[in-house]
């Protein structure tokens, strides 16, 4: 009798049954998970904006989420301000690409990049955390004081955190052409000006985001040999290109490479997963319904949608925990009110 | 043409069943509870008992909290997930889709490739039994498609939904299950122009029962669900 290997595989296997005919909000290409998280563990967030709904999340379900720069009462009291130290674990603002990543851990560990500060108006900011202070901070000294601080909280998050969930957002990056030192944002967007003699832009290859990401991932093991990684694609498109091409297919080359890469690592390293955010929003079972009118934001039923696939497979409730039920947990205030998320923040916005 | 449900009943009556034509088409009734499964008929003597907005259709969690006798204010605190889910609300996209599909191939009808259709623009129901038009529409099309195949290029124009006559009566997807949905909800009844939000359709509906001594009436349910209410809203009350 003829054997067809098709036949008889899981629901999940099939177009019809695993995304064509599931019904809407229903959608869940999680198949396996290696690790989950309880409310014992510590959990922190970096990486595109996206990432800041994660960690909202994570909060609002009552799971343990780092924070190791909380606003003190002696700060700013503005939004940004509380934004910067509630929806990062630590006050880095937006790690878009994975060399930006890797470099937050050299500079964590000691490394001095030469081009670090912008000026505009008379007032500095932080070349690789723009937003950290509202307006820029008064002087440079001010600025490196705080930077100390910050890259000081920045190994206790790679250091006491039992699960870091790091959301991918872009390939396309300018660096400097001193020392390679990768930027959130393009000079001369937000502060300082580009300069072709001391900037340069760069669009990440699959080779070299492997690469990075490998050597991140295996370098945050060493720091802490316990922890466990959770990879995820940010489903948000490019704002712009500076490739001489259309934004969406420089979208769809920055979302594969980064889906390949994120992929190829979490088969390859036991302790780092990949969760499918990507998926779910840009599936074609939502029809599109998932992205606001701009056709980029993602929608709060969107959001919503990839948090209660996350909770399903990854929290664990054993019953004696504080953690909510998914019902309860409310991701964003303005969630459920028919009004799109804007409450995170993006460098990436600055540049149209 | 003639609706299946329309059809048991003629076919159960010897004269109605005369007056059947030798050749028909049967096509579905499409009921789908799983955007509005708060939904329920009450009926007192076979006659039908109106919300406060005066249309059939009430609220089952309204119902057991009126007659209770809880305020309108108590009653209002039931309308949220927790009690949705313990309803079993959230596990109406499977019902209706077995029951449908049941009827649907009755008809001798594909029921997948219209729920594929009508899922393309999300929500596709007024209430349990006003289809929007694009529902409708795509029936038609696999009717036209299965019956008169060399004719059916008129269905195809982008405008060519049917005239909607089921508008008038629009029961909300509550946020909560509609977010389970993968689509926006809300509390805002319509019923031709009379309009209201969660607040008020209680309070009309709490009005209009008393006008009618509600309480006081011997009723009968659709679905039936007294029993499971009992269970499940009871040990709520006075917990939110």
């Amino acid at each position: 009798m003829d054997h067809n290997p098709y036949r008889g595989l899981a629901a999940s296997q099939y177009w019809r049954s695993g995304v064509a005919e599931v019904g809407p909000g229903q959608f869940d290409p999680v198949t396996s998970v290696k690790f989950q998280i309880t409310s014992h563990d510590v959990v922190s967030t970096l990486g595109s904006c996206f990432a800041q709904h994660l960690a909202r999340h994570i909060k609002d379900s009552g799971l343990r989420y780092m924070m190791t720069e909380p606003l003190l009462e002696t700060e700013e009291q503005t939004e940004q301000a509380a934004m910067m130290a509630t929806q990062f674990s630590a006050r880095y603002g937006n790690i878009y690409t994975t060399r930006q990543a890797l470099q937050l851990l050299d500079r964590a560990n000691g490394w001095e990049t030469a081009d670090d500060v912008w000026e505009r108006n008379g007032r500095y900011f932080d070349a690789f955390r723009p937003h950290v202070r509202t307006g820029g901070f008064t002087t440079i000294e001010e600025l490196r004081d705080a930077r100390v601080a910050h890259l000081q909280a920045v190994k206790r998050v790679f250091t006491e955190s039992d699960v870091v969930v790091f959301t991918l957002g872009l390939t396309e990056a300018w660096m400097s052409t001193i020392d390679g030192a990768v930027y959130p944002t393009a000079p001369g967007v937000i502060a300082g000006s580009q300069d072709n003699s001391r900037h340069v832009f760069q669009n990440f290859s699959y080779p070299e985001v492997l690469s990075d990401l490998l050597n991140w991932c295996q370098r945050v093991r060493e720091m802490n040999t316990s922890v466990r990684i959770l990879l995820t694609v940010s489903p948000v498109p490019l704002n712009a290109t500076y490739v001489p091409r259309n934004v969406w297919t420089s979208t769809t080359y920055s979302k594969a490479v980064l889906r390949a890469v994120a992929g190829d690592v979490a088969a390859e390293l036991p302790y780092v997963d990949y969760f499918p955010s990507y998926e779910i929003v840009t599936s074609p079972q939502a029809h599109g319904r998932y992205f606001e009118d701009d056709l980029r934001e993602v929608t709060s039923v969107g959001v919503k949608h990839v948090m209660r696939v996350f909770d399903r497979h990854y929290v664990l409730r054993d019953g004696t925990s504080d953690l909510k039920a998914p019902a309860q947990v409310r991701t964003a205030s303005k969630i459920g009110d028919g009004q799109k998320i804007s409450d995170v923040f993006c460098d990436e916005e600055f540049l149209d | 043409m003639i609706q299946d449900s329309v059809l048991r009943i003629v076919l159960s009556d010897e004269t109605l069943r005369e007056l059947l034509p030798k050749v028909y088409i049967v096509y579905p009734t499409i009921t789908f509870s799983a955007f509005h499964p708060d939904t329920q008929y009450i009926f007192c003597e076979e006659r039908v008992i109106k919300n406060g907005l005066g249309s059939d259709w009430n609220s089952r969690i309204l119902v057991w909290a009126y007659l209770n006798e809880l305020t309108v204010d108590e009653s209002l605190l039931l309308f949220d997930m927790e009690t949705y889910k313990k309803l079993g609300y959230l596990d109406e996209w499977s019902n209706s889709t077995e029951e449908l599909r049941r009827t649907f191939e009755n008809c001798s009808l594909d029921y997948s490739q219209w729920i594929r259709g009508v899922q393309r623009d999300g929500q596709f129901m007024y209430g349990i039994n006003h289809p929007m038009p694009a529902a409708l529409t795509y029936l038609a099309r696999q009717l036209a498609d299965r019956e008169f195949s060399s004719h059916v290029q008129s269905l195809r124009e982008p405008n060519g939904d049917p005239k909607d006559y089921l508008s008038h009566i629009v029961w909300p997807v509550y946020p909560e299950i509609a977010e389970e949905l993968g689509m926006e909800g809300d509390y805002h009844w319509r019923v031709g122009r009379k309009r209201a939000n969660l607040h008020e359709f209680a309070q009309r509906c709490y009005q209009s029962w008393d006008l009618i001594g509600l309480r006081n009436l011997k009723i009968t349910y659709v679905p039936d669900s007294v029993a499971r209410d009992n269970v499940v809203l009871q040990p709520l009350v006075g917990r939110k």
